[in-house]
């Protein structure tokens, strides 16, 4: 079928290995990622422990969190078997380690979607060898955090009913005026979108791996890639999709957690019913979250030895993040109890004083101790240095954290109006294995995913390892707008292909063959490579319509159908409430909007990329395109030109291998 | 290209015909107490269309419940007899024992129909209706139509407005065994209400400040929960 | 279900008696135990009864059973009711049983009923539940097992024929019996022996009471109280209003004399005297701490106080100053003045059972001028009939071996000290006890008493007042009435029916006025009404108060209190709680289960001790410590009762020197309810296998002197060193917070408003902060009725009647100890108690009964995810509970914190109990939240019963549970939207306020400030 010839091969040096194991003192080299010098090092460095077997480390560590996991599994099992009464909830005190739960750990996800989105329209480049592992802490901490909703129930078996689908009951829809299902739509459209960006990121990645594979593996992961190829229109559209993401991500994640703390701050209950919630919970999501991905990170560059990718540079920039967050955490404390002082209402005075000095203090000291006092030793840099230290800091504000959820919820709900319903909680063994396994849950999901799929996002890295590798402007980018058009030739049946070993090589063939007028068809590159558009010519991607477009309708849609289900085809009186109540219609107007517009992007990308999957074996990618190959495909039309001038081309260029193929 | 684009459109395809499958079971899901068309076999084989149909006894002669009570209730045994004690079996059984009496110059005997001999027993009583030694029992009818136990329904208020059986009972006069006519479902109770409460002619009265009885069509949640 | 009020609806089995043609109760076999709700509906064949589990599916097919004869008067599915007495308090309260398909299902009081008036103690309501216990008898006993009637009846008959040749004593021992006819059959039965006597008894005896009318007035009888014309009442050591004698009937009198609305308005002065605080005590306006060792000083100084303003000579020797505290000596100078300048008007009470005390009393009653008035001698109640002079006579005849024959009722081997061993030296000992009892166990036959709802019975509350009992099922179990077995040992075989009919005939009937009427109708009236006053009962026209008894009594020697030398030698004070009485209401959970109105402690009785005499012993609550008698008792017949072991409470408003120990529990078999409430690893039993609820501290009752004494001088406290958790409804003493989390300037919350008299009727007392911004137009005005109660405070004793009553009506589940104690009960409707310290140091107690408000923006609405909470057109907050998912989110944002969650599946199908179950309420499975409906079963029935009968809604007809239940009509429940309507003048009232009304949720209940009235200065 193909007919390849093989041109020059010239084998891509080796360079020495020496800073793979860069040890944490050696700050003084000013490149963000010391381990890799070129895309093929990247490639080994991330691919071969997922090929080689795990480690007795990650077996141990695999077997700890699935004996979490069972214990929870066991727990929540008998919880659901026999009564939520197995919990140590009562009349007053309806919500404790549930909501805890639920809280914390969607405040865990939102550092991973900051970090991948965020720093993404920041164009904060430290963030690509952490953006991935964030994001799949995201999705596993939303997981864990959509449990917890779901298991507080009386009914779980009737969870779907929070659903506004079709029913025989008249149709009897669902409340829009009610948090907790803003909180329905806000964690679905959130874990969506989460798991899309993440995929959608680790399709180039999945491709690589694919492409060492053999056997089994390689039909799963082929299957997983999606036919990923790494040609420049498909790296355009990938990257216009992945900025599209992140910049729907990063208004959803606000969102995310401004809704999660409206469950509290719309309800009437002192300590709850308060304005602030939404920045605090947000601030504080991003804080836990940060933490939360400092503690994985300093496990898992040591577990899978990725001290060159996650350097000292990582951790301390995380650091002076969670300094950062810290003291903004700690201002809204400070307000908090301004407001309640100032607020002069005894209700939420005496909440406030019963938080400090009631029978919880503990709980609000620890708060206070770990998520205040503690990360302000952030401020020394010696302290920054030394990781064993950043990793106990990082700890005791996920513990802090946690607490100041407790806190809230349980404080605020034992002692209310009424002192004849005051009570206290104390946790049953159920809540304390529940709890265990959401972190079994947690831990063995990202265990699972730090085997089997790449954690650190290749082609970023990549990228980011030839920015750093290549010094100096690409002066020759000035001219791309001037290269001739080259139609596409209609007689053509054969074409040409060059191999080169960096970008720089690809972008001065693009631009050879052009200025020869010859058709340059695509060019297959392990990262996205900075000019190659302008130099191929390659039109702006219209993937943001297509956002445009499915969000407006997702907002339309889900606004008409609030409105018309709950004023117009049942009306019920609920709390006396207006029954355009469109105040409380906005969050799941925009959280639907968010969810359309996101997989209405991805759909797009996917359809125009032709990345959707399907049986054929026909090999997508040329060969090393995934890994450290930089590859042009050329057409010609001239028959004056001859095979051998081809080959020329690719020598003059310095190509490393080349080959000539039918058209299929 | 063309492998890679029909790929593609069966993996739309697919995705279309999964999404219309989920609104289409969605729309049809039916709770599992729905058994329209429901007509099991009776331990007597009463036929309400005799009965209903072609007699024209009224419902609520049988079913006297409905006028006061929630419950239209099934009729006691007692309530058959009050016809049955004469009527023993059907007119034509009847006429050919006369006519072969008459033949064989005898007293015509009492002739008793095999479905009625079971209301006797249910009564304790033999064919010359003396009282057996096995004594009374109910008869134990298969119950057709069956609410949830969290469903309040009251039949002599619907009665008491002179809904008619038919609504929501079906053509019973036409129907040799009682089936389930209507899905009991809370959307087809909700609908009927629904529109009840929006026909005009139904208003709210309100004299020297009380609220007057039968005036008002509700769709509240707790007209039948609580 | 329309008013009970209306006397339209009553009837009875009995108007159909004669006809002759019915059986009494058609096609209803006998229940059988272990038998579940539906399979009981089959078997009466009115239901449809669902076989398995076939709600959803059809699998296994319904089948439904029609009745085989029509039974005109009962429509299946449709309620009657049926008139009745319930002695179940010992009051013998009026009562109307709400029966469904052959089966009772819930009693409420007789609205026409001269006693109660309509309200009834929760012991009362509570007594359904015990119709349904499957631990009752199902035929007589022999020697500890089964037997049969004619057996059991043979062997008594057969040692009564012994005592008749051989000569022998027969005793009969019974707790009061009023009724006639079982009365004149027991007399009929002992003439028939040589030397046969029957003695009464009460366990919360008011026997020195009755013996001092004797010696005051010649009669030994217990007089009416009349509180509604009680202008001041001085109440020493009696609980009237909770537990003494007729609680239901001194309530309405009581309420009667409260009356801070009417023009002008009427208000009497409630003195306390007391040594716990009792629930009569948490409404006084004064409350005066006195030891039971400082009554009678008390009251003879009283007594020479009130003599010496009415200028009538005091007989005996002139008493020392000193005999009682200065502080005690002022407060009853102020009240001897009060009393003074309200004669006629004024009503001493006396509780304690001490003779000399009770002289005092009626003393003091007459030199006021209040007999006749307040006090009624001319019809005396016959509530309490006990004489503790013949008990003491009978337990030291069973002690010598002289009695050959002991017929008891009731459960004097619990109830009496010293009981139980003497009842084991009776030759043969036969007992009526419905179940096994501590009686039961020592006797050699036992008679079961069928309960009260399946007996025809009459009873004579006071004398005149004749009320008859109808059975309102056919028995569920074997068992015969007291009437029936003394009858058939006379050889009278007739039924029980005949048995009573025959006795009225006989002896009641001559006595009425109109006899005219043919006996048969008048009796079905009788019955249909319930009871009947009779003219011409035995005249008691009392004399004089007796000048000799009075000067001994004043002369009698004072009684002296613990050595102050004994640091922990603390006076013992026995008191009965709400519930469980003398313990009578032991095995029914809904009681055990009832938090006690002060102590708000369920499942446990407890050492009450006052917080300073706590601190001084280093104890708090949950210690639990071993209570002793410290020095042998002053009899030497009564052993030194064994020492038990309880946990402390620590009580607010109790006298320092005592402490306070409930009776009625310890009984045996309450280890029944190890598995009540939910069963789960760390699910705790409500009690221990083979224990039971509480201690019984009966033993420490003395029965010395004849007279059944419920307090002791000396007891000792010794720490054990264990902690046992009590599980109480409500941990928090105060309505304000903690001290040390009150913000500047102290905050109490005004969730109750407890106010004066002056203040009341001066300022117009503004009700809390009730504003009425709107943030929006009104969606949702239907000009339809809006459903709303009123709450008086003022009104409010605490009793907690109202509670049992909604449990019954609305099915709310026991859920047993534990899950009390991790705060799950379940009731919709709570008493919240509130202490307020005084200047003075005592403390002001609130009761408020604190429900569901359906608020007309309710918090809870509008966060429930699936709409299974929302408002009705009718202004109702509505749950429905299979709609309901669970979330919880609802319950968090009450700020009243009503709502209650199925945190477990409460509920069981295969208990005999759940016939009590009401199938006009949803039982409400796990995971669903609940909460106070208004009754609105109640409403929608009302509102079906006036269309079909073509008539309008009107105000009254439509009763809650809670309202109808309150003898002190404290609740009413009507259309707010009405202007005219008995709940909206209430809350018109300028005492009305909301509860947390600042928060502007418009509740839809509205409270009325506690009213007070205590001393003005000056006056």
């Amino acid at each position: 079928m193909s007919d390849t010839a093989h041109g020059p091969s010239a084998a891509l040096a080796h360079t020495p290995h020496a800073e793979a194991t860069a040890d944490e003192g050696s700050s003084a080299d000013p490149r963000l990622i010391t381990a890799a010098r070129t895309p093929g090092e990247v490639t080994r460095d991330v691919c071969e422990p997922l090929e080689r077997g795990p480690t007795r480390l990650w077996y141990l560590c695999f077997a700890v969190s699935a004996a979490a996991l069972l214990v929870g599994a066991v727990c929540v099992t008998y919880q659901v078997a026999v009564g939520i009464g197995t919990w140590g909830l009562n009349r007053t005190v309806g919500w404790a380690f549930d909501i805890t739960n639920f809280v914390f750990w969607v405040g865990i996800g939102h550092a991973g979607t900051l970090i991948s989105a965020v720093l993404l329209l920041m164009r904060q480049r430290w963030r690509t060898s952490i953006n991935r592992s964030a994001e799949a802490m995201t999705l596993f901490a939303v997981m864990c955090a959509g449990l917890f909703p779901l298991i507080h129930m009386g009914r779980p078996w009737l969870a779907y009913w929070v659903f506004p689908y079709p029913n025989t009951r008249g149709p009897l829809w669902v409340n829009f005026r009610s948090p907790l299902l803003w909180d329905v739509f806000a964690i679905g459209t959130y874990f969506t979108i989460s798991a899309v960006f993440w995929y959608i990121g680790m399709l180039p990645d999945l491709g690589t791996v694919r492409d060492r594979a053999k056997g089994l593996r390689k039909r799963v992961f082929a299957f997983l890639a999606l036919r990923w190829d790494g040609s420049a229109r498909t790296w355009s559209r990938w990257e216009m999709a992945c900025l599209l993401l992140a910049a729907l991500a990063t208004p959803l994640v606000v969102s995310v957690h401004s809704v999660v703390s409206s469950d509290f701050a719309t309800a009437v209950i002192p300590g709850w019913h308060t304005t602030i919630f939404p920045p605090y919970f947000v601030i504080g999501a991003v804080f836990s979250g940060f933490a939360m991905v400092l503690t994985l990170m300093i496990v898992a560059r040591k577990v899978m030895s990725l001290q060159g990718y996650i350097t000292e540079r990582h951790i301390g920039a995380m650091c002076k993040v969670l300094v950062f967050t810290s003291s903004i955490v700690a201002m809204a404390y400070a307000t908090e109890l301004f407001v309640a002082w100032y607020s002069g209402s005894p209700y939420e005075q005496f909440a406030f004083a019963n938080r400090l000095f009631g029978p919880a203090g503990w709980a609000y000291g620890i708060m206070v101790a770990c998520n205040v006092l503690t990360p302000q030793l952030l401020w020394f840099r010696k302290v920054r240095r030394s990781i064993g230290t950043i990793f106990v800091i990082s700890l005791l504000v996920n513990v802090g954290m946690w607490f100041e959820r407790f806190v809230i919820i349980v404080t605020s709900l034992g002692r209310d109006f009424l002192p004849s319903s005051w009570t206290g909680y104390a946790p049953t063994l159920i809540e304390l294995g529940t709890l265990l396994g959401s972190f079994g849950l947690f831990f063995t999901c990202f265990l699972l995913f730090c085997r089997y799929l790449p954690m650190i996002a290749m082609a970023e890295v990549r990228a980011v390892v030839a920015e750093q590798e290549h010094h100096g402007h690409d002066t020759a980018a000035d001219a791309d707008a001037a290269l001739p058009e080259s139609p596409t030739p209609p007689r053509a049946s054969m074409r040409h292909c060059g191999v080169f070993a960096a970008p720089e090589g690809l972008l001065a063939a693009v631009r050879a063959a052009r200025r020869r007028g010859l058709h340059v068809v695509d060019t297959y590159t392990p990262h996205p490579v900075h000019g190659l558009d302008a130099a191929l010519g390659l039109r702006r991607s219209r993937l943001p319509f297509v956002t445009l477009a499915c969000g407006a309708v997702g907002a339309a849609l889900a606004l008409w159908f609030q409105y018309w289900s709950s004023s117009s085809d049942w009306p019920l009186d609920v709390g006396g409430k207006p029954l355009d109540s469109f105040p409380a219609f906005v969050p799941v107007a925009f959280e639907v909007m968010v969810l359309l517009a996101g997989l209405g992007t991805a759909v797009a990308l996917l359809w125009r990329s032709r990345l959707l999957p399907g049986g054929s074996t026909q090999k997508p990618a040329p060969a090393g395109a995934t890994d450290d190959r930089f590859v042009v495909m050329l057409e010609h039309a001239d028959a004056s030109l001859s095979r051998a001038d081809i080959e020329q081309l690719w020598v003059d260029q310095g190509a490393v291998d080349s080959w000539t193929e039918q058209r299929p | 290209m063309s492998a890679r684009s029909s790929h593609s459109r069966v993996f739309l395809a697919s995705g279309l015909v999964l999404g219309l499958a989920t609104i289409a079971v969605s729309i049809e899901w039916r709770p599992l107490n729905t058994h329209t068309g429901y007509a099991p076999e009776q331990p007597v084989a009463y036929s309400h269309r005799l009965h209903a149909g072609e007699l024209e006894i009224d419902c609520l002669y049988c079913h006297f419940g409905a006028r006061t009570s929630p419950r239209a209730g099934i009729p006691p045994t007692s309530v058959c007899m009050n016809c049955h004690a004469t009527v023993s079996s059907d007119f034509g059984s009847l006429l050919a024992e006369r006519a072969l009496a008459a033949d064989e110059d005898r007293e015509p005997r009492r002739i008793v129909s095999a479905e009625i001999r079971k209301v006797y027993a249910a009564m304790g009583l033999d064919d010359e209706l003396q009282p057996t030694d096995s004594g009374p029992h109910p008869i134990p009818w298969v119950q057709v139509h069956d609410l949830p136990d969290f469903v309040a329904f009251d039949h002599s208020v619907h009665v008491s407005r002179g809904l008619a059986c038919a609504s929501c009972h079906g053509p019973v006069q036409s129907m040799e065994r009682v089936w389930q006519e209507s899905d009991l479902s809370m959307g087809w109770c909700v609908n009927c209400h629904r529109e009840r409460a929006a026909d005009p002619r139904i208003t709210l009265t309100r004299e020297h400040g009380k609220l007057q009885p039968g005036e008002h069509v509700t769709t509240d949640c707790v007209a039948c929960h609580y | 279900m329309t008013n009970p009020g209306n006397t339209k609806w009553f009837r009875s089995p009995e108007t159909r008696g004669d006809t002759g043609c019915a059986p009494e109760f058609p096609v209803a076999p006998v229940p059988q135990p272990g038998m579940d709700r539906r399979s009981f509906l089959r078997l009466t064949g009115f239901s449809f009864a669902a076989a398995g589990a076939a709600a959803c599916s059809r699998a296994v097919p319904s089948l439904a059973l029609p009745q085989v004869t029509a039974d005109e008067h009962v429509v299946p599915g449709r309620d009657y009711w049926i008139a009745s007495t319930s002695w179940a308090d010992g009051s013998g309260s009026g009562v109307l049983v709400r029966c469904l398909d052959g089966r009772p299902l819930k009693l409420e009081g007789n609205p026409d009923h001269p006693l109660n008036q309509g309200g009834l103690t929760a012991s009362c309501q509570a007594s359904l539940l015990s119709l349904y216990d499957d631990r009752r008898f199902d035929g007589p006993q022999r020697a500890g097992a089964p037997g049969t009637w004619d057996d059991v009846d043979g062997a008594l008959r057969a040692e009564l024929e012994r005592i008749r040749s051989d000569g022998g004593r027969v005793r009969v021992l019974t707790p009061t019996l009023t009724g006639p006819s079982t009365l004149a059959r027991i007399a009929t039965l002992l003439d028939s022996v040589p030397d046969g006597r029957h003695v009464m008894y009460d366990a919360l005896s008011c026997s020195a009471l009755l013996d001092a009318q004797r010696s005051a007035h010649g009669v030994r009888v217990l007089p009416r109280y009349d509180l509604a014309r009680a202008d001041v009442l001085a109440v020493f050591d009696a609980d009237p209003l909770g537990t003494w004698i007729s609680p239901a009937e001194y309530s309405a009198g009581y309420r009667a004399s409260r009356q801070p609305d009417a023009s002008p308005p009427r208000m009497s002065r409630h003195w306390q005297f007391e040594a716990r605080l009792s629930l009569t005590g948490s409404r006084a306006d004064q409350r005066v701490l006195v030891a039971p060792w400082e009554t009678r000083p008390a009251l003879t100084r009283l007594a020479r106080a009130v003599a010496e303003r009415s200028g009538t000579p005091v007989p005996g020797p002139a008493q020392a100053a000193t005999d009682v505290r200065p502080e005690l000596h002022d407060a009853l100078d102020s009240l001897a003045t009060e009393l003074w300048a309200h004669r006629g008007a004024g009503l001493v009470l006396c509780g304690r059972n001490d003779h000399h005390a009770q002289v005092l009393v009626c003393w003091i009653n007459e030199l006021l001028g209040n007999v006749g008035n307040t006090v009624l001698l001319d019809t005396p109640s016959q509530q309490r009939r006990g004489d503790d002079r013949a008990l003491a006579a009978l337990r030291d005849e069973l002690l010598a071996g002289d009695v050959d024959l002991l017929i008891t009722s009731g459960n004097p081997a619990y109830e009496l000290p010293g009981l139980a061993q003497a009842l084991g030296q009776a030759g043969t000992l036969a007992c009526t006890s419905a179940q096994p009892d501590e009686t039961s166990a020592l006797a050699d036959l036992v008679f079961p008493e069928s309960h009260e709802l399946e007996r025809w019975d009459d009873s004579e509350p006071h004398a005149g007042l004749f009320a008859t009992t109808q059975p309102t099922l056919p028995p569920l179990r074997d068992g015969r009435t007291l009437r029936a077995s003394f009858a058939r040992w006379a050889g009278d075989a007739r039924d029980d029916r005949t048995l009573l009919r025959d006795a009225w005939e006989r002896d009641l009937a001559p006595r009425r006025q109109a006899a005219d009427e043919p006996f048969g109708v008048w009796f079905d009236r009788v019955l249909e009404r319930g009871w009947v006053s009779l003219p011409g009962a035995p005249s008691t026209a009392a004399r004089a108060c007796d000048a000799a008894a009075v000067a001994t009594a004043l002369a009698a020697p004072r009684e002296t209190g613990p050595q102050p030398a004994g640091a922990d030698g603390l006076g013992l004070v026995l008191y009965p709680k709400v519930g469980l009485l003398d313990g009578r209401g032991a095995h029914n959970p809904w009681l055990q289960e009832l938090p006690d109105p002060i102590s708000k402690v369920t499942w446990d009785n407890h050492a009450d001790l006052s917080p300073a005499t706590a601190d001084r012993l280093g104890l708090r609550t949950g210690d639990v410590v071993r209570v002793t008698i410290a020095a042998p008792s002053d009899s030497a017949q009564a052993a030194v009762p064994a020492p038990i072991e309880l946990p402390v409470l620590v009580q607010p408003g109790q006298d320092d020197r005592v402490v306070a120990i409930a009776l009625g529990y310890g009984r045996m078999g309450t280890d029944r309810f190890t598995d009540v409430g939910p069963q789960w690893f760390e699910g705790r039993p409500t009690v221990a296998p083979g224990a039971t609820v509480g201690s019984n501290a009966a033993p420490f009752l003395t029965l010395d002197d004849g007279v059944l004494g419920t307090d002791r001088r000396v007891v000792r406290l010794t720490p054990t060193g264990e902690q046992r958790l009590l599980a109480t409804t409500q941990d928090h003493h105060s309505l304000a917070v903690p001290e040390h989390l009150a913000p500047k300037g102290g905050e109490v919350r005004d969730a109750v408003h407890l106010t004066t008299l002056d203040a009341a009727t001066v300022a117009s007392h503004a009700g809390g902060h009730d504003s009425h911004a709107e943030l929006w137009s009104d969606d949702f005005d239907h000009g339809l009725p809006h459903w709303g109660l009123a709450v008086d405070l003022t009104a409010c004793t605490g009793c907690s009647a109202c509670v049992v009553s909604c449990q019954a009506e609305n099915n709310v589940p026991v859920v047993g100890r534990d899950e009390v104690q991790r705060h799950r009960e379940m009731s919709w409707i709570r008493i919240d108690r509130y202490y307020a310290d005084r200047d003075d140091g005592g403390v002001d107690v609130v009761h408020q009964p604190m429900m569901c408000q359906h608020c007309g923006h309710a918090p809870c609405e509008t966060v429930c995810p699936v709409l299974a909470t929302m408002h009705s057109s009718e202004g109702l907050n509505t749950q429905v509970y299979n709609r309901c998912v669970g979330t919880r989110y609802c319950a968090n944002n009450c700020p009243y914190k009503t709502r209650r969650f199925n945190w477990f599946e409460y509920s069981r199908e295969d208990r005999l109990q759940n016939m009590a179950l009401n199938p006009d309420v949803t039982i409400r499975s796990r995971g669903v939240m609940e909460k106070c409906s208004m009754c609105v079963q109640r409403i929608q029935a009302g509102k079906a019963e006036a269309r079909r009968r073509g008539v309008a809604l009107a105000d009254g007809d439509v009763q809650t549970a809670c309202q109808q239940s309150c003898p002190t009509r404290a609740i009413v429940f009507g259309d707010l939207h009405d202007p005219e309507s008995a709940v909206s003048k209430l809350a018109a009232k300028s005492r009305a306020y909301s509860v947390l009304g600042e928060l502007n949720v418009q509740p839809s209940v509205r409270y009325l400030a506690d009213v007070r009235n205590p001393a003005t200065e000056g006056a």
